[in-house]
This record gives C-alpha cells, sequence and structure tokens, in this order.
C-alpha cells in the first residue's frame, strides 16, 4: 500500500540518531529521582551510582527491553466499538488536548480558570464527537484537593465517555494504584484491567534524560498492572534539547528508549508508546513553541526511529488552529499542524488545545474534530496493484474515450476517492465568526441531548469513597 | 582598546575577550564608571532594545549577559566607594513539590542580565526556605515558579510568610498554571507570563532602580 506518510530521514541517518542514542544512556545515562527504580534497574543489568542519582544503560539492555516491548496493543474503551488498535492500521488515530488548566467559556466566550463541570462537560462532549479517537482529562480538577484532582480526574472523565483514557500519574505510586483500583471497578477486577487496560498514563521525563520520582514510581506501578505508558518526551530546542532538529530528535529518541528500559524492567512485555511533543521553544520568549516549522520536521524523525523499533508511535499534534487567529496566521498553523500530522504516527494529539495546550475550548475542539475528520483521509494507504491501476478499464474505454460510467469507476468512486463530508466541510468553510455562533449551537445541543454510556451508580460511589479514603490517607 | 570594544565586544558575545579589553581599559587609565555604564550597561540597553525589536533572541540575549557579566567581575572590585547601586537582589525558586526549573531558570538567566544579583534556590522549595532567604540576603524580590497546579498553594503560603514577617520584600509568581488573577488572589506583587515580562516586572518592583 502507498502512504503519504513523510520519510525524512534516510538509514545511514537513523543509524547515527541510534547510535548516538545509545552512547548517551551509556555514557551519560539518566538521572531517576527514585532510590526503588534505580535498584530496580541495577538488579535488571544497569550501573548506577546513588550518590549521583544516575543509571547508564549498556547496549544489550536496552536492546532486550526493545525485544520484551510489544509490536501491536490495544487502547481499551469501556466500549469495546472505541478499541483502538496499534499500529494504527489506516489513519492515525486522534486524541483531545490534557490536563489544560484554563478554559474558554463555551457561553461568554470568556478564558478563565477551569473546574471539574468543565472537564465533565469538555469529555461529554469528546465522546459524542466522531473525530475524536480517544481522550486525555482535558481539564485539570483544579477545584478538587490537590492531592487528589488527577484521582477526579479520572473518575470524572471516565463516567463522561466510554473511549479509551489516557491520563497522568505524577504523584507517585500511590496515586497510580488508586488509579488501577477505581479502572477495576469499571472493568471487573484487576486481571480483566490487565486484559483490557482502558486507561493509559503519559509519563513525562524532564529534559534532558531525567525522570522524577512521582512519575518514575507510577510508571513502574502501572506497567506491573499492565497498564500502557506513554512516555512523553518533551525535548524543547534550544532549553532543554540541542537547538537542532537533530538533536531535539535524539534527545527525544534517548529519553523513549530510557523510559523503554525502565517499563520492561518493571514488567517485561508491558505495553509501551513511544511519545514526544518535541519542539523549539519560542525564540522571542522561552516559551513552548508549537507554531515552529521544526514541529513537524522533529515528528518527522521520532516516527521513523518508533517505525525502526517496532513501537507504536504517538509524535503529532493536531489542530492549534486557534478560533482568534487572523486569517494568514491561521494558514500558517495549519498548513504546519497537517505537515505534522504526516508523520508516520499512529496517533495525533491536541485536539481541542488553545494557547500552547495552556487552555481548552469547545468550539475549538468541534472545528478540530471535524477538521481531522476532512484531512485525515491524506493519510488513508493507496492501494497501487493491476486492480486499480486498471489497464484493462483504459482499453475498454479506448483512445479518447470517458470512464464516466465505466464498470472500474462505479466499482471504485466510494472506495478510493476521498469524498469529504459535505456537512462538516461546510462548518469549516464558515468564516469565524460564522463558525463561533454555528458551533455554539451544536456543542449546547450535544450537550444537552447526548448521554454518554453510563456506568453503575454503586461503582461510580465506590470510586468516590476509594478518592475519599486516598485524600484522609495522603493529606498534607 | 576604547569604551566602544567594551560596548562592541558585549555586542558580539565575545564572554572569552571582554576580560582582556576591560582589563586594558582600566590599565589605560579610563574611569571605572564610565567602563560599567557606557561600557558595560550602555551594551547590555542596546541588546535589549534590539531584542524588543524582534532583532535578537533569547540565546543572544543570555550569552551578550553572560560577556556583560564577565567584563563586570573586571570591574567590579573596583566600583566600591563609587555611586554605583546595585540592582537589586532576587531570591528565585520552583515551589515545594515541583521539580520543574526551566523557566524558573530562563527567568533567572534574564534577571542577571538585566543586572539583579540571584539567589537560586533550585527546585522543591519549601515557603519557609524564600523566607529565610529573603532575610539572609537582604532581598527586594522573591520570585516562584510553579508548572504544576497542585504545587501552587505552595506560593500562597510563602506570600503569607512574608507578609507576616513585616518584610518590604516584594513577590512575583510564574509558570504555565499561573495567572494574573490568582496573584491578585494571594495577594502576590505581581505576574508574569514568560521570561521578557519577568525583567520588566522585576524592574517596576524594586524601588529605586
Amino acid at each position: 500500500m502507498a502512504r503519504s506518510r513523510m520519510t525524512f530521514l534516510d538509514e545511514k541517518e537513523m543509524d547515527l540518531i541510534h547510535t548516538q542514542s545509545i552512547t548517551l544512556l551509556n555514557e551519560m545515562g539518566v538521572l531517576v529521582h527514585s532510590k526503588s527504580v534505580l535498584q530496580l534497574l541495577e538488579e535488571k543489568g544497569a550501573h548506577v551510582d546513588y550518590e549521583k542519582m544516575t543509571a547508564t544503560f549498556s547496549e544489550k539492555m536496552i536492546n532486550s527491553a526493545l525485544g520484551t516491548a510489544p509490536k501491536e496493543i490495544t487502547l481499551f474503551g469501556r466500549d469495546p466499538k472505541h478499541d483502538l488498535h496499534l499500529p494504527a492500521k489506516d489513519v492515525p488515530y486522534s486524541v483531545t488536548n490534557g490536563l489544560a488548566v484554563f478554559v474558554m467559556d463555551k457561553d461568554t466566550g470568556q478564558y478563565r480558570d477551569c473546574d471539574s463541570k468543565d472537564l465533565a462537560d469538555f469529555m461529554k462532549l469528546a465522546d459524542a464527537l466522531n473525530g475524536i479517537d480517544y481522550v486525555w482529562p482535558s481539564l485539570a480538577a483544579k477545584d478538587k484537593p490537590p492531592q487528589t484532582q488527577t484521582l477526579y480526574e479520572l473518575w470524572i472523565t471516565m463516567q463522561n465517555t466510554s473511549k479509551h483514557i489516557q491520563g497522568d500519574a505524577i504523584h507517585g505510586a500511590h496515586n497510580a494504584k488508586a488509579q488501577i483500583e477505581m479502572a477495576s471497578l469499571v472493568v471487573g477486577g484487576k486481571e480483566k484491567l490487565k486484559e483490557r487496560p482502558i486507561f493509559s498514563v503519559i509519563s513525562c521525563p524532564i529534559a534532558p534524560l531525567s525522570f522524577e520520582k512521582g512519575s518514575i514510581e507510577a510508571q513502574v506501578e502501572l506497567a506491573r498492572a499492565g497498564i500502557p505508558i506513554a512516555s512523553m518526551s518533551m525535548s524543547l530546542g534550544g532549553l532543554s534539547a540541542p537547538i537542532t532538529v537533530a538533536g531535539m530528535i535524539t534527545n527525544a529518541n534517548a529519553e523513549n528508549l530510557a523510559g523503554l528500559v525502565i517499563t520492561q524492567a518493571a514488567s517485561p512485555g508491558a505495553p509501551h508508546i513511544y511519545t514526544s511533543d518535541s519542539t523549539p521553544m519560542d525564540m522571542a520568549t522561552g516559551n513552548i513553541n508549537y507554531g515552529a516549522p521544526e514541529l513537524s520536521l522533529v515528528s518527522f524523525g521520532t516516527a521513523q526511529m518508533a517505525e525502526r523499533y517496532n513501537l507504536p508511535a504517538f509524535v503529532s499534534g493536531f489542530g492549534l488552529y486557534n478560533l482568534d487567529y487572523e486569517e494568514n496566521e491561521a494558514f500558517c498553523k495549519t498548513v504546519n499542524t497537517m505537515l505534522t500530522a504526516a508523520a508516520k504516527t499512529d496517533i495525533v494529539g491536541g485536539l481541542g488545545g488553545i494557547d500552547s495546550a495552556n487552555g481548552v475550548c469547545f468550539k475549538q475542539l468541534l472545528l478540530d474534530a471535524y477538521t481531522w475528520e476532512c484531512c485525515r483521509d491524506y493519510l488513508k494507504p493507496v492501494e497501487i496493484s493491476e486492480r486499480t491501476i486498471a489497464i484493462d478499464a483504459i482499453r475498454d474505454v479506448g483512445h479518447g474515450g470517458n470512464f464516466l460510467i465505466h464498470k472500474h469507476t462505479m466499482e471504485n468512486l466510494r472506495k478510493s476517492m476521498i469524498l469529504w463530508n459535505k456537512e462538516r466541510l461546510s462548518m469549516i468553510s464558515l468564516g469565524k465568526n460564522d463558525f463561533r455562533v454555528e458551533a455554539g449551537k451544536i456543542v449546547n445541543r450535544l450537550l444537552n441531548e447526548y448521554q454518554p454510556l453510563p456506568i453503575d451508580e454503586n461503582i461510580i460511589r465506590q470510586g468516590y469513597d476509594i478518592i475519599k479514603t486516598y485524600e484522609k490517607k495522603y493529606a498534607e | 582598546m576604547s569604551i566602544q570594544d567594551i560596548f562592541n565586544a558585549v555586542n558580539n558575545f565575545q564572554d572569552t575577550e571582554i576580560a582582556g579589553i576591560v582589563q586594558s581599559e582600566i590599565d589605560a587609565g579610563t574611569d571605572v564608571s564610565e567602563i560599567l555604564n557606557d561600557g558595560l550597561i550602555g551594551a547590555m540597553d542596546e541588546v535589549g532594545k534590539k531584542f524588543g525589536e524582534g532583532l535578537l533572541f533569547v540565546p543572544e540575549m543570555l550569552m551578550a549577559a553572560q560577556t556583560m557579566k564577565a567584563g563586570l567581575e573586571v570591574v567590579r572590585p573596583l566600583l566600591a566607594g563609587t555611586d554605583t547601586k546595585p540592582r537589586g537582589t532576587v531570591v528565585i525558586g520552583t515551589v515545594k513539590g515541583d521539580l520543574h526549573d526551566i523557566g524558573k531558570n530562563l527567568v533567572a538567566m534574564m534577571l542577571e542580565g538585566a543586572g539583579f544579583t540571584i539567589v537560586d534556590l533550585g527546585v522543591d522549595v519549601e515557603p519557609a526556605a524564600f523566607l529565610d532567604a529573603a532575610k539572609e540576603n537582604n532581598a527586594e524580590l522573591v520570585a516562584m515558579s510553579a508548572l504544576l497546579t497542585t504545587t501552587m498553594p505552595s506560593m500562597e503560603e510563602c506570600v503569607k510568610m512574608v507578609k507576616n514577617a513585616g518584610l518590604s520584600t516584594k513577590l512575583m509568581i510564574g509558570g504555565a498554571p499561573v495567572t494574573q488573577a490568582y496573584a491578585d488572589k494571594i495577594s502576590a506583587d505581581g505576574y508574569s507570563a514568560d521570561a521578557p515580562g519577568a525583567v520588566a516586572l522585576a524592574r517596576n518592583l524594586i524601588p529605586g532602580v
């Protein structure tokens, strides 16, 4: 099958990135702010310096992790119709922006602090939209106690979507255990959860090459429970990674290999997704720059490295075509976002996000979901075969003839043409002010009328009991 | 050698050569205040202007600041007894429970480049540690950073402690989840969305500078 996916690095360049990553991990290693994880790594063959809190890995150890990591994994939904098999066979899957701290109010347009009601509504909207394949809990539950926010975020999201949930567990092993317990309630036990993990977790190193205590201990706990880990490198060029595209790709690659070694050390065969959200810093402000052209190039390169390692890849974003941008800026951002999605990635993320992912917007989610439904077809595999080349049809039609009602045309019209959904297309073609008005109607209608797949009330209550118990035990 | 050579060295990021250039100027008998104000500070003002116009970028501004600092080290021992006042002292850190420091480091570097004396407490800093450092160093400003929403309450705690201690130290906050509204809520003296803004804010907050 032909694929319109970017090949950016050649074999030699990939070899170099790989060997330089190995050199980094072999000589400099990673800083791990957790004695227990360092001990685990030492047991599995890493060289550990407990004073510096570093671990270095041999190439053999890294190859062993690559050997045990599963090549295919599934992100399960509460509703099996939402199960997502990785690698993605046709087009990438899409996921919402996650854990934003601000929300564009869907009615007033005010950009404000968010709360758990906003989270519930946003997740419900994401559940209703066909263009969204799975979710990150899109908003922080800032009205909840700090030490249990993550647990509320998982539980509120769980009630409002039956799609797969990819959250976080930065607060350590206890927090991870509570999440496992809560999700187990929904599927009917821990063993069932291991068979069908309905949630996975993003675990971010601190670039370059550092792993904080809470996240990494949670990662170990989750790997043992069969919860997929997406070890997301944020290698920001000029800030936490070299300013060059090659440097960003290599740092992200090294961090992914290190994250994988840790997951496989915890539980050989544990599901793991190669993940990167790497881009240069904004050279004018020092903030993250999701509009940088280099973002696409880093996505292309990291996707190829993931493919080389036979790991599912989540290295691209989509959206961030902010409704407030002027047309020319919107054009540049749209081109950039479409290019990034053309990396050999299995997942594109960030839908619904605004303000460099610090915020989310209900209407933006609609725009991104609709745009993705139209754009993802560019990435469909294309059959190049005798059947599709169809020289018999050409002979049939003859010199200067036409194919209008030829059998081949009729058979392949709906199979091979990208036929954009007219309703979607007309929506996203509206001017931004008109779009806002129409999108507002759709958002409110969906929030009023759409019902996510319910969870038994007893289970919901038990989940909140787990959170309350955790609050009492771990409150500061 | 001339003052212009010092000025150019900062603008050309000649961080290894500037010490020699400054020393030559001192040896030639040039007034130390002139070296400082026209050569070094004047050069950083030019750098700041170009940065504001989008002609220079953050890494270049920091490199210029590093160059200026290298030149300043040569001049500093000779400044005692002159009228030159330091810009002010800033205690900076990432709050308790948070290990993310890249934004904090950038702000610290830019404040230093702007002439402030920096006391960097690192990451995972207890509120009391900010207070103690502010007292020990007679700091005019405490700057706190957080990336995680769950660590932000520590900022409020620190603001209360500093104000209850009766210090005149100002407090500014920043980080991705932080807002002006939050700064107002906890009675911090200021908030900045980015590092260049933090420098401008520091200049406004520290009196007499």
